[in-house]
């Protein structure tokens, strides 16, 4: 009869040769050996403590198949994760974010960087990062895996959406978690509707709540799920968590997010009444948002342009015309949401280039310019005079004209204004790559 | 039908009737024409996935089989700047310019290879005429007629398009030509090479 230590070595032997099945992939831009490293270093640390674990410490053992389980699924996931499987260059420029927002100290260096995995996976839903929460000891750095749903490889707009995702990444980092705590905690979750879980529970079950939530939480009753064991059932800690993530993304990938997100949690939730055991009312989140561009002045470029200002207008009109009504949905004060967005955007702002920042007006016309003309979107630009120029634009601001131009076009075109701001962010990389 | 020389190409592209964009440096723009780059994208054809060519096999349709033969006809790579593809003797490959471009429709564009590259073997086989009106990367087929493998890197320049004004041949006339089944591409993709000629092949 095998034992359970002979089962594990078995299984250890398994993944070292999975290991080097994926050389058969190219995954990640930077080529596989980091990655291929990383995992080797932990396969050998797993083998060492398997070698030395008798039969009979069942709790290591137990321990040592929980780290080869979670290895085996990171390995599992190369085949999805080749570079034609997602849109390399936005995922460029999401990593550039996400090493500043990461990097944390650990056991061989002080400053070590997240190794980012990216997956291809799924639909409209599949939107994360990943963020290892345990790693072996012999870990040199923390995995962050990038998950972009496969039907979505060209939509480079609503992958702006991954700017909350980033946010759990970052809530989930040593080096930042307890400073973004005192933040929210003070001005966000020390008094008002999320107060603590009992006043939350009387905010959602009180009788000015809509009726479209009044039937949700209907639902729940007959499971015994009422304003007293509400919270037995939904996280709070998972709620709060996913507040912070919104308006760590508002805050760096500005208005793209917002509308990335009211665009997707609607299509999923076309009341915004929808509310899980993880996330509060889609309407609330939507409302918060739009609240915050306001205070952080996303939408109050002064441009003289009339056009352009024609243009943003009609965006943000439509935009706004997502917020729900009702001001049962507005969950937070203004003061309350402007302090806490303040210090969270300080924050950010110590860790380029994390922070959203407005685009220039003539940044934005160009690019507006561009993608009116069927043109993708960069900072190469002749002028009147037949000069050429090329000069470095934000993706992020890529990413906001797409936005600006699909609120005033046909809505079946809005699969090539994705892929026109796709080429234009892989353009871009070529400025840059040229002008570096 | 007259060339463009460099004075005619520059005035056309700050009209921005004439798009190649976008050009990374000056003296990408030659005496007559436009250095193009190598873009982000391979296409090459499965050895041992077809016998052979066939035209029929290109008629409208959307069962499986006609869909995988049409989707495992060729194998697509990325290929990250910094990065580099190794094209072999006798290969073809189909890979985007870097550059989208917008042809007005009073102007024709003609695609040829660096001499540079022509000298070690680079070739750009075929479609070298771009229609007026056409917008989008353009789709080099790239071959090998050399003895020895060549690296390429995207961002290289490996091609160069010159435009020849099409008022002159047929004064106030131009374009009007129909639409291109590749107008808008992003990156290369395969053909229809029976397309609108169908009547010609046997009956199924």
């Amino acid at each position: 009869m095998r034992t359970t230590k002979d089962f594990l070595e078995q299984e250890h032997r398994n993944l070292v040769a999975v290991l080097e099945e994926t050389l058969r992939f190219k995954y990640g831009i930077d080529g596989s050996l980091e990655f291929f490293e990383e995992c080797r270093s932990r396969l050998g640390f797993v083998a060492a403590e398997l070698a030395r674990t008798p039969n009979t410490d069942i709790d290591n053992l137990q321990r040592v198949g929980g780290l080869i389980l979670e290895l085996s699924g990171l390995l599992s996931r190369i085949e999805r994760s080749s570079v034609g499987e997602y849109s390399w260059p936005f995922v460029e420029e999401l990593k550039r974010i996400a090493v500043a927002i990461c990097t944390e100290a650990t056991l061989t260096k002080p400053d070590s960087p997240p190794m980012i995995h990216v997956l291809s996976d799924g639909g409209l839903d599949q939107y994360q990062i990943f963020t290892e929460s345990n790693r072996p000891s012999s870990a040199g750095r923390r995995i962050l895996t990038i998950v972009v749903p496969r039907t979505l490889k060209h939509f480079v707009l609503l992958h702006s959406i991954l700017g909350h995702e980033i946010g759990h990444a970052m809530w989930q980092c040593s080096t930042h978690q307890n400073a973004l705590k005192n933040i929210v905690n003070r001005h966000l979750f020390s008094s008002g509707t999320f107060a603590n879980p009992a006043a939350t529970s009387s905010w959602l079950f009180s009788p000015n709540a809509p009726a479209a939530v009044k039937s949700q939480l209907a639902m729940l009753n007959p499971y015994g799920i009422n304003q007293t064991t509400f919270f037995n059932w939904a996280q709070w800690p998972a709620w709060i968590e996913e507040i912070i993530c919104d308006l760590i993304g508002l805050l760096t990938f500005g208005p793209s997010f917002v509308a990335a997100e009211a665009n997707l949690l609607y299509s999923m939730n076309p009341s915004g009444a929808g509310l899980g055991q993880r996330h509060p009312p889609v309407g609330c989140r939507i409302n918060y948002l739009l609240t915050g561009v306001s205070l952080q002045s996303f939408d109050g470029e002064a441009f003289k342009d009339a056009n352009v200002t024609g243009f943003i207008n009609s965006f943000w009109s439509a935009l706004k015309a997502k917020k729900q009504a009702d001001p049962w949905f507005d969950v937070f004060t203004d003061a309350q949401l402007k302090a806490a967005t303040d210090e969270m955007s300080t924050l950010l702002a110590s860790l380029p280039p994390a922070r959203y920042s407005s685009p220039t007006e003539t940044d934005l016309r160009h690019l507006l310019e561009q993608l009116h003309a069927t043109v993708p979107p960069t900072g190469f630009q002749i002028d009147g005079t037949g000069a050429m120029n090329c000069r470095p634009i934000d993706f992020r601001h890529t990413l906001y004209a797409g936005w600006v131009v699909g609120a005033s076009s046909d809505p079946l075109a809005f699969e090539r204004l994705n892929r026109l701001c796709q080429h234009g962010i892989m353009q871009q990389r070529a400025i840059d790559t040229m002008s570096s | 039908m007259s060339a463009l020389g460099k004075s005619a190409i520059v005035d056309r592209l700050t009209k921005r009737d004439l798009v190649v964009a976008p050009i990374l440096a000056p003296d990408q723009i030659g005496g007559s024409s436009i250095d193009l780059r190598f873009g982000t994208v391979v296409l090459i054809a499965r050895a041992g996935r077809q016998s052979h060519v066939d035209p029929s096999a290109y008629r409208t349709s959307s069962g499986h089989g006609d869909i995988e033969s049409r989707k495992q006809k060729h194998e697509r790579f990325d290929v990250p700047f910094r990065e580099s593809f190794l094209l072999h003797p006798g290969m073809l490959a189909l890979v985007p310019t870097l550059e989208w471009v917008k042809i007005p429709e009073d102007l024709q564009g003609i695609v040829t290879t660096r001499s540079s590259w022509a000298r070690e073997g680079l070739n750009i086989a075929t479609a070298t005429i771009i229609n007026p009106g056409y917008v989008g990367v353009i789709t080099l087929e790239l071959a090998n007629f050399g003895e020895i493998p060549i690296k390429l890197h995207p961002g290289l320049r490996i091609a160069q398009i010159a435009f020849y004004d099409l008022r002159s041949l047929v004064p106030g006339t131009g374009g009007g030509s129909p639409a291109s089944q590749f107008q808008l591409a992003f990156e290369p993709e395969a053909g229809n090479i029976s397309r609108s000629d169908e009547k010609f092949l046997p009956k199924v």
